[in-house]
């Protein structure tokens, strides 16, 4: 676990949409938010990262976690909630990113320590706008445990987004 | 010699009791069997006078054959007369109709004689010589009495009658839960007469918990003197709207009406009602999201695809166009399946007799490639019977959960498909039984949602089930899965109208 300044926040994002995981990942990079986010596909693949099995042995730790609700194998509930009753994975920040707008959806998700609950616009602006501030909020000013580093280090870390655009998204599509 | 009064609204009188303005009483009819022709004339006379419809008889006998051939409320009958005497006269009336009232004249009155005649029915008496005006005082009181009894037996037919024609069970318990009466509809589902029921305890013919819980309801209307509404399910899964009401006597309760009425089809409506809103919601649930979810795909990407061609970057227009163009597929799809399920109902072909046999080699025919493809063995039943179907329908609906377990047969190294039948009761129940990855318990009732996937990662629009399940309704049937859970297989059920002419 790196914790020099500077370091690359790394997002993990949940989504069994491509189209979806895509305009996230450009919404992003559009807005020069993050610079490392790693995709997977359903819930036992997030899990597998989170907790480094199989092929995710060498995957690093999310900095944040954007988690949609409907998703195959296991859906975005189970995953919160295990999430939130390990020891180990429960500081991570959950922001649940969904098209859901079900009162139900989000009293669950909040019940179960989700730490924000954000519906998809439909409006590609404000959709870009939300993940822009989503980023910033919880990746520059929010401090967590193992990401004490300071604001300005993320700030350069984003700053130098662009140049790093390679290594932007690993993902296995 | 017979005089009959005249019908004569003119003179139409209101005997005793007070009656509403402009009502028209019909005139009592007076039979007056007196031999003495001048008394006979004296009495026609006065009672003629008070608005009587009289008829004079000059004998005992032809006063008996009036009586047999009208019915006269009241009669005056001279004690004294030649042939039969006035006591065997009297019984003879009272046997015609017993309700007649016999107002007795005798000359040489002994305190024998009048309790003997009171003894045998008769009203009154009058003493010869009489003053007029006790006369018709008598005549009047048994005129009151006429007509307050034929309003008290009117009403009591009209309570009767309404007791007994409503559709439903009417009874009266006593303070010891005993019957005091009961209709005929309770009596009819109980098997028993009213007198074989009267006297016992309900207890004896409701079922334990049923018992309990209406003894306590009823001994809180002897409490509190308040009616009481509830509503009651039977040992046997049937419903029941009780209403209790107190019959009160001087203040005090002393039964308690007991009105039940059979709500088993009405609440069987609300369930499915209640059944139909969840599905409304969970449609509205699932068409919000899925049309959504394809639409922010589109409007992103049309956004991105505007500024990627301002920046000339190919690789990224080429990805956005196909992702508009997923989107956009995936909409149409969602909306044809839309449009099918709702198609089904409005849009069905005649009935006719099929061999169930024959759609069941149809589909097969259809879903040959798949079968062979994925090496499933299909078992099938040679026996199948002639069902009364939309043909077209059923073989789609078939054909889809046949799919369906082709497309579930999971890692299943052997998979199986059995088609087969068997008899309930009156009810043929088809199945479609495969060793696939089955149904986790939870989803067992979710499957049939429109567009719910257990999978959602898996083809299609989650719409198959529903179409299936539709299809099936609308064909009066019914249709359930049934799985140990996962990785145990499943078999889908259903039931279809026979040949036979009854309609479901």
């Amino acid at each position: 676990m790196e914790e020099i300044s500077g370091n690359p926040a790394v997002i993990l994002l949940v989504e069994d949409e491509e189209a979806h995981a895509i305009l996230v990942m450009r919404a992003l990079e559009e807005r020069r938010v993050a610079n490392r986010i790693y995709w997977v596909k359903d819930g036992e693949e997030a899990l597998d990262f989170l907790y480094r099995r199989g092929r995710y042995a060498e995957a690093p730790r999310p900095d944040l976690i954007l988690l949609d609700l409907r998703l195959p194998r296991k859906d975005g509930h189970e995953v919160l909630m295990e999430i939130k009753q390990s020891e180990e994975l429960r500081v991570i920040p959950v922001v649940v990113l969904t098209t859901s707008e079900s009162e139900a959806d989000m009293m669950r998700a909040y019940i179960q320590y989700a730490n924000s609950y954000l519906v998809k616009p439909l409006d590609f602006e404000k959709f870009e706008q939300m993940v822009e501030h989503v980023g910033f909020y919880w990746l520059v000013w929010n401090r967590h445990p193992w990401r004490n580093a300071s604001t300005n280090a993320t700030r350069r870390a984003t700053s130098t987004a662009r140049e790093e655009e390679e290594g932007i998204v690993e993902n296995r599509a | 010699m017979v005089e009959e009064g005249r019908e004569n609204s003119a003179n139409k009188k209101a005997i005793g009791i007070e009656e509403e303005e402009g009502e028209e009483e019909e005139r009592i009819s007076v039979l007056v069997i007196e031999d003495d022709a001048e008394m006979r004339e004296t009495l026609s006379e006065i009672l003629r006078g008070e608005g009587y419809d009289v008829y004079a008889a000059g004998t005992a006998e032809e006063g008996l054959r009036a009586a047999s051939v009208r019915k006269f409320p009241i009669c005056i009958l001279d004690m004294k007369l030649p042939g039969m005497d006035g006591l065997s006269a009297l019984r003879e009336l009272k046997r015609i109709n017993p309700r007649i009232l016999v107002i007795i004249i005798t000359a040489y009155a002994t305190k024998e004689t009048v309790i003997e005649a009171l003894n045998s029915g008769a009203f009154m008496y009058l003493e010869k010589p009489f003053d007029v005006n006790e006369l018709i005082i008598k005549v009047n009181r048994a005129a009151d009495f006429v007509i307050i009894e034929e309003k008290r037996r009117e009403a009591e037919e009209r309570y009767h009658s309404i007791v007994e024609s409503i559709n439903a069970s009417i009874y009266l318990l006593d303070r010891d839960m005993r019957y005091l009466f009961a209709n005929k509809k309770t009596l009819s589902i109980l098997g028993v007469s009213l007198e074989e029921l009267v006297g016992r305890k309900f207890g004896d013919f409701l079922g334990e918990h049923s018992a309990r819980e209406m003894e306590e309801k009823v001994r809180k209307v002897f409490e509190t003197g308040e009616p009481l509404v509830y509503e009651a399910k039977s040992e046997h899964g049937r419903w029941f709207l009780r209403t209790l009401s107190p019959v009160k006597k001087d203040g005090e309760v002393v039964a308690v009406t007991v009105i039940s009425r059979n709500i088993t089809n009405l609440k069987r409506a609300e369930e499915e009602l209640r059944r139909k809103n969840e599905e409304l919601e969970w449609f509205a649930y699932i068409v919000s999201h899925d049309l959504r979810s394809p639409l922010v795909t589109v409007r992103g990407f049309v956004n991105l695809l505007r500024r990627d061609v301002q920046r000339g970057d190919k690789g990224k227009i080429e990805t956005d166009l196909r992702m508009i163009e997923d989107a956009v597929n995936k909409m149409s799809e969602f909306m044809e399946d839309l449009l099918e399920l709702s198609r089904i109902g409005r849009i069905a072909n005649p009935p006719e007799d099929v061999p169930f046999g024959e759609i069941v080699r149809e589909v097969l025919k259809v879903l040959d490639g798949m079968i062979k493809e994925r090496g499933v063995k299909v078992e099938v039943a040679d026996d199948f019977p002639v069902v009364r179907v939309d043909r077209m329908r059923i073989a789609e609906m078939l054909q889809n959960i046949v799919e369906n377990s082709i497309k579930y047969m999971g890692e299943q190294p052997q998979p199986k498909i059995e088609i087969g039948y068997y008899r309930k009761g009156s009810e043929t129940v088809f199945f479609v039984k495969d060793n696939g990855i089955g149904i986790p318990k939870e989803e067992q009732e979710k499957v049939f949602q429109a567009f719910y996937k257990i999978d959602r990662a898996a083809a299609g629009t989650g719409m198959g089930l529903a179409i299936v399940k539709k299809i099936v309704e609308v064909h009066g049937g019914r249709i359930w899965v049934e799985s140990e859970g996962e990785g145990k297989g499943c078999t889908f059920f259903f039931t279809l109208p026979s040949k036979s002419k009854s309609k479901q």
